[in-house]
């Protein structure tokens, strides 16, 4: 058989109500300009609120005597499909999960991602991984075109729907379907659908998938170290270099941009004397792995990251901060897109608890008025069981709500005596300990110790239910069940197992997850037991 | 989004035309063709679109013609504009999804009691599929049971439309209504159509019925019903079979190997020649190795044509989808009386669930085949070929340990009925679950991630009544769920009425966001015009007070602590029906109309002002419990700006419409302090500039200049 004479089959996955009607459109008329017949199909209904949907196509070269005609198919066979065009990188999985693909297969795909409503719920990642997705795509076609058509569109001042006429123009030049350049053309201008803008973006297309050279450029090291040093006033920028040249002499490779990024939140959440403290801390741990003689230095690795964020600990003050800050308000206008001729206001939806409030305050005036909340006088007089809140939105680039935020940033000086810092570093000291204690059983125990700070995250209740997850993690989970290891065992393959699982079902679902993970434990401990 | 001018011009072609669209216009193309007066229906998948073609032709091509259109209360009022066929010749159609037709039924099985004189068409959607909300059911048996004619068409828009015009003729000769069958697959086809001349009709609102009939004879009471069941059976029934017969509406397909042969029905035979295709046993135009009959008409079967297929055949293969497989059994029984001694195959090898796909009866096609060649060489090919796709499903979803997430369908950004959700949502928290009734709507996705409220969908505008019996004997609060335009459908009756005569106790949400949206943006009662255009106001509220409701409060849903609260009040409330109506107009539909207004106000120098939200990477966590309250698109994640952090952040796109509800609900739930609100004024008033220049300067006095916002 000819080349030009085979059936050619189409498939379309997309995320519903992004546009995937009007790219079947235009595939379909340009196969009409090319003589051929064709049928395309398209699914709306319940998945064009944003659930995965297909779109479907079929064309052949017209038949010569008009008795005859194509009997056309109106669903795609799995290994049968000649094309894949794929609008988003999740659903090219999808349709390969589902045997779409097949060794004769040609895959033009958009690599960028509409994250779904399940992977963004985990209060840790759910995103699935992209490289799984890149296996499938290898393993079921012939050919792979993978191109970011949402990060081209938005590069060339294009909104998202551009996304289709992006990946039209990858596909006229993959040599996969017999459409010549003009058909398409005259195709996008027939269905006159934003025909201009859809003109510009399959030109963009084209000329990318024309001339793909993806020149990567890494973030090197001093431009990391000098991005950062930037930001800081000259006095401290000095200091911080002072102990950059540290880290370099210190520390390896892997673990300097962690330690940079450290050392320069610290600095800027608190003092050099602070970001000094950090490192101190952080050399002890590092004394394990050189120990050890390790070569990846992964307990170093998950310590420094988790030991910053922990000491960043997010207050009134770091959010006023941070709220007030010119870049942030430089970032803004970028992102909204805000020309100089239209005046702008930022809202800020601030609703600090009463703890994050009085947390503020000296730790010698809060305990003790504490005390008294926790007695049964004070529950009998107050009976609210909803913690106290203080709503307000301040216009932050107005002078009032700026002056508001401006003064309690002027508090950081009474940061290390006041009470939340206090609560703060008894977690910070048991993560220390912890660590020792589990890395001296065991290397590999002692890094999941350390990775699983990660947990503790949010505001509020969501922080303090966090914590408390973390607190259970170390007392209900690891504790008894290395324990139970090394009275009956001569390694910690159960803990580690159990450690890793229970740490996955906290943070890929909710909190909540800590409750299966404890139950979990109890059952494996009875288990053995009996 | 609706048809173009351009789409709709090709309505005018004449004989030698060529139309390009998708099926809804060539149906509509179809029935200009053939001299309709009247059009109607009730919007659904997959036959939304028809409803959506008509509408947009309203203006331009129906109302000149004088052809009547109305898009109907429900099915029920849209089954009962046929009875205009009954008395007068005059020709009309009328369309609803498969599970509209329950809701037809007792205005259909009188009608077909009656019967036509004038053709009458029932486009059904057929869903077998399932690609919207419905269950998976055939139209075939209720035909059968009430006596209709039923034609199903291949997937080819030309058949298409001869089929429509078909019809007619058939419901004219039989004098039965014709039910139409509109699979999903064929509702959505886009390709080009031969077209023919319109016709006019004889009787229209230009040219108005003179002397009304009184014709007792067909009215649906004793005695005359048993003259009408005699004529279905001996009247009817013939004349269609004759007029099948004669036209040859079925499709015979002659093939080599003449000891075998397949039955099959509308589409499904596009499936069969595309596996048969696969297997090696046929090419793309039809021809196979097997003679295969196509029945383009599945009710009624005729016997004679049957049995001509039959004769001479050792073994026959029937295709069919669903069930129950009326169209085997009948084919069994008419071989049985004819004493035809054959190998009769159906829902014995072939799956007896599921839409039939190419792949999905390719095995069963294949063991067909296997069973009734003798060739070695051909049965190693034909078992390798058939089993080749089960091979591959299984390689391909075998292939990676961990499965490709899901993606389910969620409320759009700024949707008005999102907020509900996330206040129930809130009130769980201090109340735990209640029992949630829901109904048919977008407010169905209330039942999956990230809300999972739902505990009963029973069907369209009954959630409140399906809980009738679990408000006394459940230790729960039941809350319902319905949309204005289930309201107007039959939530007013069947639910609400219902529920006051009984003194349900009950909380029932009503949210109104003026659209029949799920169908993909119908006027509705609520719209304050009809699809014709013209104005009518329908109140609710006023309804409810009517049928004698007592507690009734109305909310915005974008003032969550408001609706919070409203929430709580009724479910402290013991006793009686509480009815919440959250008023907000389907977004989808507001920004399509305001973005134009909007456009033009900024160009001609009015101050506008705006919208948006975000969040500060910098502040954000990471836990992602803004995400388990909200679900909307265009809140979602992005890297953390900062390598400490392993999880991603959240983040909010530029498609926000800047309802505020991910800042609401940092407030109300006491989340994050990362959420932030930015009001842009374009074209700011002198006023808006003097405030901003002195507040600039007063800002880089404290910041001491680096104040650059």
């Amino acid at each position: 058989m000819q080349k030009k004479s085979d059936l050619i089959k189409i498939l379309i996955p997309a995320v519903g109500g992004q546009g995937g009607g009007v790219l079947t459109e235009w595939l379909v008329q340009a196969f009409f300009f090319e003589g051929f017949d064709a049928q395309g199909i398209s699914l709306p209904g319940l998945s064009q609120r944003g659930g995965s949907t297909v779109y479907y196509l079929e064309a052949y070269p017209k038949a010569d005597s008009e008795e005859k005609s194509i009997i056309f198919a109106q669903f795609p066979v799995p290994g049968e499909v000649d094309i894949i065009l794929a609008q988003e990188f999740l659903e090219l999985g999808r349709a390969l999960e589902l045997g779409y693909g097949s060794d004769k297969t040609t895959i033009v795909t958009s690599t960028h991602r509409i994250y779904s409503t399940l992977e963004k719920m985990p209060i840790g990642s759910g995103i699935y991984s992209d490289e799984n997705l890149r296996k499938l795509a290898l393993a079921f076609s012939s050919n792979v075109i993978e191109l970011d058509a949402l990060k081209l569109s938005k590069a060339n001042g294009m909104d998202e729907l551009a996304v289709n006429a992006i990946l039209l123009g990858a596909l006229s030049t993959s040599g996969a379907i017999p459409i010549e350049k003009k058909s398409f053309i005259r195709s996008i201008e027939t269905v006159g659908v934003a025909v201009s803008a859809s003109l510009k973006a399959f030109e963009v297309g084209w000329d990318y998938a024309n001339s793909s050279s993806d020149t990567k450029s890494l973030a090197k090291w001093d431009s990391f170290v000098k991005d950062r040093a930037d930001k800081l006033e000259d006095k401290e920028k000095q200091e911080y270099m002072h102990r950059i040249s540290k880290i370099e002499s210190e520390y390896p490779e892997n673990v300097r941009e962690i330690l940079a990024e450290s050392v320069y939140r610290l600095i800027d959440y608190q003092d050099i004397g602070y970001a000094d403290k950090y490192l101190d801390e952080v050399s002890v741990i590092n004394k394990i792995d050189n120990d050890t003689k390790v070569t990846n230095y992964e307990l170093t690795e998950f310590f420094a990251k988790n030991l910053a964020l922990l000491m960043s600990y997010e207050d009134g003050i770091r959010v006023s901060e941070l709220k007030i800050k010119s870049d942030r308000f430089k970032r803004i206008r970028e992102e909204m897109r805000l020309r100089d001729d239209q005046v702008f206001h930022v809202v800020d939806y601030l609703k600090p608890e009463a703890e994050e409030i009085y947390g503020l305050l000296p730790n010698v005036l809060v305990a003790p008025v504490l005390r008294f909340t926790q007695t049964r006088l004070f529950k009998k007089i107050w009976r609210r069981k909803k913690p106290l809140t203080m709503g307000q939105m301040p216009v932050t680039n107005s002078f009032s709500g700026y002056l508001r935020l401006w003064m309690v940033a002027k508090m950081k000086f009474l940061r290390p005596h006041s009470y939340r810092y206090k609560k703060e570093y008894k977690l910070i000291k048991r993560y220390k300990e912890s660590i020792n204690k589990f890395a001296s059983y065991d290397y590999q125990l002692g890094c999941l110790v350390a990775k699983s700070a990660q947990m503790v995250k949010g505001y509020g209740k969501v922080r303090r239910r966090t914590m408390d997850a973390f607190y259970r993690f170390l007392d209900n989970i690891i504790s008894p069940l290395s324990e139970y290891e090394i009275k009956n065992r001569k390694n910690f393959d159960i803990t580690l197992e159990i450690g890793q699982e229970a740490y996955n079902l906290i943070t890929g679902e909710s909190i909540e997850g800590i409750d299966k993970a404890e139950k979990l434990v109890q059952d494996i401990l009875e288990q053995r037991a009996a | 989004m609706g048809y173009s001018k351009e789409l709709l011009d090709q309505l005018h072609y004449g004989e030698g035309e060529t139309l390009f669209g998708d099926t809804p216009l060539v149906i509509l193309k179809a029935f200009l063709q053939s001299g309709v007066s009247y059009l109607g229906g009730y919007p659904g998948s997959p036959t939304a679109g028809l409803i959506d073609a008509m509408s947009d032709s309203y203006e331009t091509v129906l109302k000149p013609k004088g052809i009547y259109f109305d898009c109907s209360g429900n099915e029920a009022s849209a089954a009962a504009l046929l009875s205009a066929s009954i008395s007068y010749p005059i020709r009309g159609s009328v369309n609803w999804k498969i599970v509209g037709t329950n809701v037809a039924s007792d205005a259909l099985s009188h009608i077909c009691s009656s019967g036509v004189t004038g053709g009458a068409l029932i486009i059904v959607g057929e869903d077998y599929g399932c690609d919207s909300t419905c269950v998976a059911e055939r139209a075939l048996p209720f035909a059968l049971k009430s006596t209709m004619a039923v034609i199903d068409p291949r997937g080819d828009l030309d058949h298409v439309a001869k089929m429509v015009e078909v019809g007619f003729e058939l419901s004219e000769y039989s004098n039965m209504p014709v039910m139409f069958l509109l699979s999903t697959r064929v509702a959505h086809i886009m390709n080009k159509m031969k077209c023919g001349d319109n016709k006019e009709a004889k009787i229209s609102m230009l040219n108005k019925i003179k002397d009304l009939k009184t014709d007792m004879e067909t009215i649906p009471l004793p005695p005359f019903t048993f003259d009408h069941e005699k004529k279905k059976y001996y009247e009817r029934i013939p004349a269609a079979q004759k007029y099948i017969l004669d036209h040859k509406l079925n499709e015979f397909f002659d093939g080599d190997e003449s000891s075998i042969g397949i039955i099959t029905h509308g589409m499904i035979y596009n499936s069969l020649m595309r596996c048969l295709y696969n297997l090696g046993e046929a090419n793309l135009y039809g021809e196979a190795r097997l003679p295969i009959l196509n029945l383009c008409v599945t009710n009624p079967l005729v016997p004679e044509e049957i049995i001509l297929f039959l004769r001479d055949k050792k073994a026959v293969l029937i295709v069919e989808e669903g069930m129950p497989n009326l169209i085997e059994e009948q084919i069994r029984s008419i071989a049985q009386r004819a004493k035809l001694g054959l190998d009769i195959f159906g829902k014995d090898i072939l799956p007896k669930a599921g839409e039939y796909t190419p792949d999905h009866i390719a095995k069963g096609v294949g063991s067909f085949l296997l069973k009734n060649t003798l060739s070695n060489y051909e049965k190693e090919r034909i078992k390798e070929r058939s089993e080749y796709t089960e091979k591959h499903k299984e390689k391909a979803s075998t292939y990676l340990k961990q499965p490709v997430a899901k993606r389910n369908p969620v409320f759009c950004t700024g949707c008005p009925e999102r907020p509900i959700f996330t206040a129930i949502k809130m009130l769980e928290e201090d109340y735990g679950r209640s029992y949630y009734a829901s109904d048919i709507g977008c407010y169905s996705m209330s039942g999956l991630p990230p809300f999972d409220l739902s505990n009963s969908i029973t069907g369209m505008g009954i959630g409140l009544a399906s809980a009738a019996a679990l408000s006394r004997m459940a230790d729960k609060r039941v809350i319902s769920f319905m949309g204005d335009g289930t309201f107007w459908h039959s939530g007013l009756t069947t639910s609400i009425a219902n529920a006051v005569y009984n003194n349900q106790s009950a909380i029932l949400i009503i949210l109104e966001n003026f659209w029949t949206s799920m169908t993909g943006h119908h006027e509705n009662p609520a719209s304050g015009k009809n699809m014709r255009g013209e104005e009518v106001g329908m109140d609710i509220e006023k309804a409810l007070k009517g049928t004698g409701v007592k507690w009734i409060k109305a909310v915005d849903p974008y003032d969550l602590m408001e609706s919070l609260e409203v929430l709580t009040e009724a479910y402290e409330e013991d006793e009686g029906l509480k009815v919440i109506i959250s008023r907000g107009e389907c977004q989808l539909e507001k920004t399509r109309r305001e973005k134009g207004i909007i456009k033009e106000q900024i160009k001609v120098g009015k101050r506008v002002m705006q919208q948006k939200l975000g969040v500060d990477p910098e502040l954000c966590t990471g836990d992602h419990s803004c995400m388990r309250y909200n679900g909307c698109p265009s809140l979602t994640l992005k890297d953390s700006p900062t390598i400490l952090r392993e999880d991603p952040v959240a983040h909010i796109e530029h498609s926000c419409v800047g309802c505020g509800l991910c800042g609401e609900i940092a407030h109300a739930a006491v989340l994050c302090p990362s959420f932030y609100k930015v009001e842009i004024i374009d074209n700011p008033s002198m006023f808006d500039r003097l405030g901003a220049k002195i507040n600039r300067s007063l800002l880089q006095m404290i910041s001491k200049n680096e104040w650059m916002g």
